[in-house]
Parts: structure tokens; sequence; C-alpha cells
């Protein structure tokens, strides 16, 4: 089902990352779309913003931020909301994304993707705040559900409930992370499928997928290598619900060659086109807990 | 059982637990998290079946530190391999807590380290450790400035011989000159090429850290051209700065010398724009 806003389904997208700037400019791969990561170009006039219009100019490219802290009770940064609404408009960018969390108050930015409370008051808050920075870059933004390794004891809306009504109310989009669905239910222990299945199908706009690092007793989003099976499996089930929509993959530490995350994404192909596998999606935490004590 | 704390009283909460220095321990029990919330971690967070509260609050505590350390480390790569991974963490650990991130950008993050650096009287090679991270900021800065305009040798040949006199030449944005203490550019090139660092001694050095083709370059000045290029870069008019100089460094600065230096500069593209008359 296409998103209530038309944007098109761009394919396979992967970030645009420094260790990958000569590979591009010297063989100009066929990359369906890049995703910018906003404040790594905002305050700079060097070779990055030098490779950014280059690579503007030859793919579709999506703008998204980490820094936006739409959750936070600090008033709204402006001069960041400027140069983010000047980036889009350098880049063409096809639309803009961040993240259902917060980065900091009093003034700090800690540069984290910090958990919200499902609160009632967590909601009017960022309601509010998503449609008056929807007025001010005078386009819709999509929100991504963050992965989180904690869970406030006064919340009182599931993470997928505060979603859809929060994508409702400020008539925004999702950025649906796959991965992060898959590395929240693992920490506290909810049904991945559940999750997805609560996200009304016309808000989401993208998908994200990552590698992760599972600690054992908890996962940790670091973005660091392939994406398990159980995520590809995920990634499936959320091709049956939503249909085709641009898929990223974010590979940030420990970045291996072009082709090797090129080819990552491309392999999510594989998973919107094959007949859905009854396989379980949660992974063996008992297992893994073992393997590692043993030192396997 | 405290009432349920209102967002804005959360997010204080958890920021200070992040930034507050100490063991997890010692961060919970800390005067700035307890205001916030004065219950225990478990009445602000569930536990898991695998962790408990404090736990689970500890694994956002335990990313800060080696996020900003990542940051300060993109920017201060020879200062770090200089200090060694152990002394380099404690020291940004300390940096932090005095100068928390208050950008959007990690990028500004490491602005305030060689000042830091310079205000902590308990650091071996204080003045030294100083130079080098300035060093490295100056570089940090020349690669994401605004890129200028580049006023070419044909540009300066049109310019009529009785137009320099009273010229004012305007330096490109990415263009830093600094004058340090301590040979500092050797240690840079010594990790550049692998090598071991050289003795710490003192020695003046003057440097235009600069950028050709968003490529970052040194220059080792002597202290005439460094001063003018110094007084020209703050907008001196070309005529005054080079009488200015040849005065203060009588009999050790002549044409030669200038025209050489010029040409140099000139060539090195330091130079975006030239107004006359």
């Amino acid at each position: 089902m296409a998103n209530r806003w038309h944007l098109p389904d761009l394919g396979y997208g992967i970030g645009l990352r420094t260790t990958h700037f000569p590979h591009i400019l010297k063989h100009h791969p066929p990359v369906d779309w890049f995703e910018i990561l906003s404040e790594n170009y905002m305050d700079t006039g060097g070779r990055p913003l030098y490779v950014l219009d280059k690579v503007a100019a030859e793919y579709p490219t999506v703008l998204h931020g980490v820094s936006m802290s739409i959750g936070s009770t600090d008033p709204l940064n402006w001069n960041y909301l400027k140069k983010l609404k000047a980036l889009a408009k350098r880049t063409n960018a096809r639309w803009i994304s961040d993240h259902l969390c917060w980065t900091g108050v009093s003034g700090l930015n800690v540069h984290d993707l910090l958990p919200m409370p499902y609160t009632d008051e967590s909601l009017k808050h960022v309601v509010g705040r998503i449609k008056t920075i929807q007025d001010f870059l005078e386009q819709p933004i999509a929100m991504e559900n963050a992965s989180t390794y904690l869970e406030y004891a006064h919340s009182n809306w599931t993470e997928w409930d505060f979603l859809k009504a929060m994508a409702e109310e400020a008539d925004c989009g999702l950025l649906l992370d796959v991965n992060n669905v898959y590395v929240s239910a693992f920490n506290h222990d909810f049904d991945p499928k559940v999750y997805i299945d609560a996200i009304p199908e016309d808000r989401v706009v993208q998908h994200h997928l990552a590698g992760h690092t599972n600690k054992g007793t908890h996962i940790i989003d670091t973005h660091n290598d392939h994406v398990i099976d159980q995520v590809w499996e995920l990634y499936r089930h959320t091709y049956q619900r939503f249909g085709s929509v641009p898929t990223l993959l974010e590979w940030d530490a420990d970045i291996p060659s072009f082709e090797t995350v090129h080819g990552e994404a491309l392999k999510a192909a594989a998973y919107r086109t094959s007949p859905v596998e009854e396989e379980p999606v949660e992974e063996d935490r008992g297992a893994v807990v073992e393997a590692l004590t043993h030192g396997d | 059982m405290p009432t349920n704390p209102d967002l804005a009283r959360t997010q204080r909460w958890l920021q200070n637990f992040i930034v507050e220095p100490g063991t997890d321990e010692q961060a919970l029990a800390s005067e700035s998290v307890k205001n916030e919330y004065a219950g225990d971690v478990s009445q602000m967070v569930v536990p898991s079946r695998t962790l408990t509260s404090a736990e689970r609050v500890g694994v956002y505590r335990g990313m800060y530190l080696l996020r900003m350390e990542e940051a300060l480390t993109t920017d201060y790569p020879v200062l770090k391999s200089f200090l060694g991974d152990e002394v380099f963490f404690e020291l940004i650990s300390r940096y932090v807590e005095r100068y928390p991130s208050r950008s959007h950008s990690l990028n500004f993050l490491g602005r305030s380290l060689p000042k830091f650096i310079g205000e902590s009287t308990d650091l071996a090679d204080r003045e030294f450790l100083r130079d080098l991270a300035a060093f490295e900021l100056a570089i940090a800065e020349v690669f994401d400035e605004e890129q200028t305009p580049v006023l070419s040798p044909e540009e300066i040949a049109k310019v009529p011989e009785q137009a320099w006199e009273t010229a004012r030449l305007q330096p490109i944005a990415a263009l830093r000159l600094c004058k340090f203490d301590y040979s500092v550019s050797m240690f840079k090139e010594a990790y550049r090429d692998d090598e071991g660092f050289p003795e710490v001694l003192p020695g003046n050095q003057w440097l235009a850290i600069h950028r050709r083709d968003y490529r970052v370059y040194w220059t080792t000045l002597d202290e005439p051209g460094y001063d003018l290029l110094g007084l020209l870069a703050k907008g001196g008019v070309l005529g005054e700065a080079i009488e200015s100089i040849c005065l203060k460094y009588e009999g050790q600065v002549g044409d030669v010398e200038i025209f050489t230096w010029f040409q140099d500069w000139v060539s090195q593209g330091l130079f975006q724009s030239l107004e006359t008359g």
C-alpha cells in the first residue's frame, strides 16, 4: 500500500559515509538512493559538502537526522531547523526524517537517542512539536522508532500505540526501523510482529535495516555488522504488511567496503518477493546466554 | 512511593544520571539525580528479565563517554596516540564534565580542549599537549571551513605595479596562522608516517594551516613571514605591513625574502581576493 503522501519507492539505499567517498566519486555505483546524515553536512564547507553536492546531483537523497530532539522539553532549536531546511533544499531531499526520542535538556546534548516515557503528556508534547516543525519545513517529516534499552515505570502506552497515535495526531510519516523493532522487542520482551502489525500502513515512508550487537542480556543497536536472519525474516513480515517501501541499510561502525554494504542492502530484494516462511522471529535468548557463558 | 514525575523531570533525571561522574551507584545517589527524583531507580525504570533497573539505565550511561571519546578521537588522533588510550579517556572524561556538548553537532565538542589542557595544572607536559591539541584543532577547523575562491597567479599578474602599495589581500577562509612553543607538526608527521614520536623539546614553530582542493596542508613559516602574513590576514595595507615588518626585523628581511614569501603564499592559494585603491 502506498503512503498517503505518495512518496515514491526509491528502492534499496545505503547511508553516505566518508569512507566510501573515493569509491562513489570514481565508480558512480548503481545505488538506488543515498541517505544523508543531516548533522554531518550542516556545519562544514569542506570536502564532505563538496562530495554531497556531487552525490545529490547524481542520486536521489533523503535527509536523516539525530539531533532534532523532538521529545526534549527544551525549546526547539531554530538554528538547527534553519540549517536542516537549507540542507534539504540544497540536496533536493525527497523527505526528512529523525527519531522519536530526545537528545538532551537544559541546553546540553548527550548525542544519544534517549527514550521517551510513553505517556499522555509526552504524546501531546511530541505532537505539538512535530506540527510546528512540519509547518516550518513546509513538508511532512518521518519519525523513526529508536532502539531502546529501558522502559519507564510510568509509561501508560505501548510504543507501537504511541507511534500510531503520534503519527495520526501530528499527521507525520513514520520511518519503521525493522532492526530497532527487533532490538527493542528483545530488550523489552514483546512480540515484534505485534508491534509491526499495529503500525498504520499509510504512514510508513521508509524502512531501516542494520546489524546489531547481542550482549546476551540485551541488544545494542550498533550498526556494525550484517543484518541477522531473524531481522531479515521480520523484514519479510513487514513487506507482507506494508508492501514495497524504500529500504535503507545502515552500517556506521567497522564499515566494510562499499560493495559489501551495497550488497547487504540489495539482499532486501529477496525478502520482498519470497513467500513467507513460518519461522520464529524471536531469538533464543537462553541459547545466546549459554553460548556466551561457555565462551563460544 | 513518589508520584510519577513529569516529562521535564524525567528527562533531567536521566540526563543527570548519564553525565554525572563516578560509578553508576555514585551517580544514582548523587544530588543532581536525587533532586529530580528521590525514589528508587526501580520506581522510575522497570527491570527486564535479564537486567535490573540500574543496569538498564547504566547502558545509556556507559555509552555516553564512549561516544564522546569517539568524537574527540576523530579530531585529536595524535593527542590520543601520544597520551595512550587510558590517559586520553581519563582526560576527555574530565573535559566533557567541564565542557559538555551544547550543540546539535559533535563537530564542536572539542573546541575548548586546548584551553582545558592549558588549565589542567596536574597534566605532565601540559604546555606541549596544549600546543599539540591547538594544532589538531586548527586542522579540524580548516577542514570544515567555508570554501572560498582562490586568487590565481594570473590575476595577481594583472595588478598594476603602482597599485600594490595600497592593496589589501583577503585570505581564504580555510587558513589558520598558529604560533606554538613546541614543534608540534613533527608529531603529526610521525603519527602520519607511523613512526615513533620525537622527544618533547621546547622550540618555537610558526605555521600556516590551510586547505587547497579540499585537502589540508601546513606550511612552516619563519617569524617575520608569520608576522607579515598575520598583518595581511587582518586586512592590513600591503605597503604599510611590509614597512612594519622591515622595521621590526631590520637587516633580516629584504625584498628578496618578501618576494619569495609572497610567491609561495600565492602558489599555495592562501588569498581569495585583492582590493586595490
